[in-house]
C-alpha cells in the first residue's frame, strides 16, 4: 500500500468511523443521547406524558374561542394529530404518482448534478483533543 | 439628502465594486447595508427623492410605516447575508447582491408604478446572477427560465400600468383593486412573483440551483417585496384569501416527499407566503399587521434554514436528505442554529413564527373565515412536518450518513446565530416588532389559550411524527425529483413541439399545394378564354362596348349613393 493510500485510508477512518466523543466538539457530546435509543424512548415518554397534560388541561382550562367547534376539548390535540398523519400519508401517495428519476431533467436541472467544487470548501472535522488536523474531502 | 436615499447607496456601492479588491468588496457588503440603515432613519414619513422625468412624477422615496417596516427587514437581511457571504470572492456575485438588495428596498420605497417597475425589473435581473454563479450548465438553464418568468412578471406590470394610466391619468402606487383590465395585470405580475399557485414553480426551480450563499439572499428579497405590493395596491381584495389559503396547504405535500432540502424550504417559503396572502386578502388593520409581521420573522428565520442547510452543503457538497444525516456530531452550532429557525417557522410559543402567525389566524377567525382559519391551522402542522422537523432531523440525525464535516465556517455561524438571536428575542419580546408594524396594535400573543392551542397542535403532530416513524409509515428520503406543475413547460410543451412544428408544416405544404393548383386552374381557364375565336380574342362592337362602360359607370354611381 502506498503513503497515499495509507493517508487516505486514515482519513476515510476518521470521517466514517465512529469518532470517540472525547474527539467531537463539546457541544455536540451533549447531544450524545440522540443516538441511545434508551434516552429517544425516555425523550418519546416524556412527550407522550407532556401530550397528555396539554390535553387534560382542556378540561381545565377555559380556552377563548373564536370558531365554531374550537373549544371542543383537545380540539387542537386531534386536528394536530389527525392533520400531521394525513398530510404524510397523502404525501406519501402523492410520490406514487410524480417520482421521477433524478436526471428526469437533465441536463437542464441541478437534480442531476453535483455541486461544483470551487464554491465549497468541504473539510473534515478536526478532533478536538488530538489536535489531529484533516483537510480533506468529507464526503469520500 | 435625497440621493442619498438607501436603494442609491446600494446602487454606487455597486459600481464602485469593481474598483476595489475583493476582501474590500466583502466589507462593503457589510458596510452598505448599514449605511442604507442609517439612511432610511434619517427620513421621516412622506415623499422624498422626487424627480420629474418626462413629465411624469417619479417618487423614489415614500416613506411609511408600511414601506418603514419592509426596508427595515431588508437591510437586516442584507447585513446578515453581508455576513454569511464573506468568504465569496466572486465579483459577480458580490455585485448581484448589493444590487438585488437595493432594488428590493427601492421596490418597497417606491412610491409610483414606474420607479416601482425599474426596481422591480431591477431584483430579476440582478438576482439571476447569483443563480448564474454557481457556474453550471445546468444552473444557466435554471438561471435562463428563472429569468424568463421574472421578466414575464414586469412585462405584466408595464402592460398594466399603461392601461391604468390610460384609465386614470395617475401612475400613483396606492390601493389599486381589481376594477380595470390595467390592474388585473398587475395583479398577475405581483402574483408571478409572489409564487401564487401555478405561478410558483420559478421558485422551487431557482434557489436550489443558486450558490450557497445566493440562495439565502435570494430568499429574502423578491417574494417579500411581492407580498409588500399586494398589501400595497390590493389589501382587502377577497379572492387574495382564497389564493393564500391555497398556497399554504399544497406546497406542504411536495415539500414533505422532496429530498432537496434547499427545495423543501422553497416548498415551505411558498407555504409561509400564504400566510401573508391572506393576510392581504382579509385586509383589515389586524390582517395587515399580521402580514408585516409575518413576513419581518419570516425572513429571518427563513434566511436562518437556508443559512444552516447552506452551511452543510459547503462543508459536504450536497443538500440531499438521502445523502445526509448524523451531521449533529461536528456541526453542532449549525444543528442548533437550524432548530432555532425550525421552532421558528413552527410557531413554538417563545419564538419569532409564533407572535406573528397567530395574527393572521386570529384575523381571520374574527372575521369569520372559518374554512380559511381552518386551512391555516391544518397548514401550520404541515410545517412542523417539513421545516420544524424534517429539515433539522433528515440533516442532522435520523441514519448516520457517515459524514463527519468540520463546523461551518466562523463567519457563516456569526451569521446564523445571529439571527437565531433575532428570532428567539422576537419571540420572547414582540413588543419591539409590534411597535414598527403599519397600525397600532392591540395584541397579547401569550394568553393562557393561545399557548395551551397551539402547544396541542405541536406537540401532538410531534406525536403523530413518533407514531408514524414507528410504523415506518413516513415516507423515507430517496433521491429523484419529483413532478410539479413546471413539468407542463419543461417536458410536456418540448416534447409537443416537434409534433406541433409537424403539423404545421404540413398545413402549409398542403396550403401552398391549393395555392399553386389554384393559379395554375385560372390561368388555364384565362388561357381557354384568350384562344382564336374565345370570348376574350373577339373584337367587340361600339354598341355593346356603350353598354358596358355605362354598366360600370352606374355602379360607381350606386356605390358613391351609399
Amino acid at each position: 500500500m502506498t503513503d497515499k493510500q495509507t493517508q487516505k485510508t486514515d482519513r476515510d477512518s476518521l470521517t466514517h468511523s465512529q469518532l470517540p466523543p472525547s474527539q467531537l466538539p463539546r457541544m455536540a457530546r451533549r447531544f450524545l443521547w440522540a443516538d441511545d435509543m434508551g434516552a429517544v424512548e425516555r425523550v418519546i415518554l416524556g412527550l407522550s406524558i407532556l401530550c397528555v397534560v396539554l390535553f387534560l388541561l382542556d378540561f381545565i382550562v377555559h380556552r377563548h374561542t373564536y370558531v365554531p367547534g374550537e373549544g371542543f376539548p383537545g380540539f387542537y390535540a386531534i386536528v394536530g394529530f389527525i392533520a400531521f398523519t394525513l398530510i404524510v400519508l397523502g404525501a406519501t401517495q402523492l410520490r406514487r404518482v410524480i417520482l421521477r428519476n433524478e436526471n428526469y431533467y437533465a441536463p437542464f436541472s441541478v437534480d442531476a448534478e453535483e455541486y461544483p467544487e470551487q464554491g465549497l470548501e468541504k473539510t473534515a472535522h478536526t478532533p478536538d483533543e488530538t489536535g489531529v488536523h484533516i483537510d480533506g474531502d468529507a464526503s469520500q | 439628502m435625497s440621493l442619498l436615499a438607501p436603494p442609491f447607496i446600494y446602487m454606487l456601492a455597486a459600481l464602485l465594486c469593481p474598483l476595489l479588491s475583493s476582501r474590500h468588496r466583502a466589507l462593503l457588503l457589510l458596510i452598505v447595508p448599514v449605511l442604507g440603515f442609517i439612511s432610511l432613519l434619517s427620513f421621516s414619513y412622506g415623499h422624498h427623492a422626487v424627480f420629474h422625468v418626462l413629465g411624469f412624477e417619479l417618487t423614489f422615496m415614500r416613506v411609511d410605516k408600511l414601506s418603514m417596516i419592509f426596508s427595515i427587514i431588508f437591510s437586516i437581511a442584507a447585513l446578515l447575508g453581508g455576513i454569511y457571504s464573506w468568504h465569496v470572492r466572486d465579483h459577480i456575485q458580490q455585485i448581484a447582491t448589493l444590487v438585488y438588495a437595493g432594488a428590493a428596498i427601492g421596490g418597497v420605497l417606491a412610491g409610483d408604478l414606474i420607479s416601482l417597475f425599474l426596481y422591480w425589473e431591477a431584483t430579476a435581473v440582478a438576482s439571476v446572477f447569483l443563480i448564474w454563479a454557481r457556474r453550471s450548465a445546468a444552473s444557466y438553464a435554471t438561471g435562463m427560465r428563472y429569468l424568463i418568468i421574472q421578466v414575464l412578471s414586469g412585462v405584466l406590470l408595464l402592460a398594466g400600468l399603461l392601461l391604468h394610466y390610460n384609465d386614470t391619468g395617475s401612475i400613483a402606487f396606492d390601493h389599486l383593486g381589481l376594477v380595470s383590465l390595467g390592474t388585473w395585470l398587475i395583479f398577475i405580475g405581483f402574483g408571478i412573483k409572489c409564487a401564487f399557485p401555478l405561478m410558483h414553480n420559478w421558485l422551487q426551480d431557482s434557489y436550489p440551483a443558486a450558490t450557497v450563499t445566493g440562495t439565502v439572499i435570494l430568499s429574502a428579497f423578491t417574494t417579500k417585496m411581492a407580498v409588500y405590493a399586494l398589501a400595497r395596491g390590493y389589501a382587502g381584495t377577497e379572492i387574495l384569501i382564497y389564493i393564500g389559503a391555497v398556497m399554504t396547504l399544497f406546497p406542504i405535500f411536495f415539500a414533505e416527499i422532496e429530498n432537496d432540502l434547499r427545495r423543501v424550504l422553497a416548498y415551505s417559503l411558498n407555504n409561509q407566503l400564504g400566510f401573508m396572502v391572506v393576510g392581504v386578502g382579509i385586509g383589515t388593520e389586524m390582517a395587515l399587521n399580521g402580514t408585516a409581521a409575518h413576513a419581518f420573522c419570516h425572513i429571518l428565520y427563513k434566511a436562518l434554514l437556508f443559512m444552516s442547510v447552506g452551511a452543510v452543503l459547503y462543508r459536504t457538497g450536497t443538500s440531499k436528505a438521502s445523502e445526509l444525516g448524523g451531521l449533529y456530531k461536528t456541526m453542532p452550532v449549525t444543528m442548533v442554529c437550524c432548530l432555532v429557525g425550525a421552532a421558528s417557522i413552527s410557531a413554538f410559543p417563545l419564538f419569532s413564527g409564533f407572535v406573528s402567525k397567530s395574527l393572521i389566524l386570529d384575523a381571520s377567525a374574527k372575521n369569520s373565515y372559518y374554512v380559511v382559519w381552518f386551512a391555516l391551522v391544518v397548514a401550520s402542522a404541515g410545517v412542523l412536518s417539513h421545516s420544524g422537523i424534517k429539515i433539522p432531523y433528515f440533516t442532522f440525525f435520523a441514519h448516520d450518513s457517515g459524514k463527519r464535516p468540520a463546523e461551518a465556517p466562523v463567519h457563516m455561524r456569526i451569521a446564523m446565530i445571529a439571527t437565531a438571536v433575532l428570532c428567539v428575542l422576537i419571540g420572547i419580546f414582540p413588543g419591539a416588532l409590534y411597535a414598527l408594524l403599519p397600525y397600532d396594535v392591540e395584541y397579547k400573543p401569550y394568553t393562557v389559550s393561545h399557548v395551551l392551542a397551539q402547544m396541542q397542535l405541536l406537540c401532538f403532530a410531534l406525536l403523530a411524527f413518533v407514531f408514524l416513524m414507528r410504523k415506518g409509515l413516513h415516507p423515507p428520503e430517496v433521491r429523484g425529483v419529483n413532478l410539479d406543475s413546471d413539468w407542463l413547460y419543461r417536458k410536456l410543451a418540448p416534447g409537443l413541439m416537434p409534433s406541433i412544428v409537424g403539423l404545421v408544416a404540413l398545413r402549409v405544404t398542403a396550403m401552398q399545394d391549393a395555392g399553386v393548383k389554384a393559379v395554375s386552374g385560372l390561368i388555364k381557364r384565362i388561357s381557354f378564354l384568350a384562344r382564336p375565336g374565345g370570348m376574350l380574342a373577339v373584337s367587340w362592337g361600339v354598341n355593346s362596348m356603350v353598354l358596358v362602360v355605362t354598366v360600370m359607370m352606374l355602379i360607381v354611381l350606386l356605390f358613391n349613393l351609399l
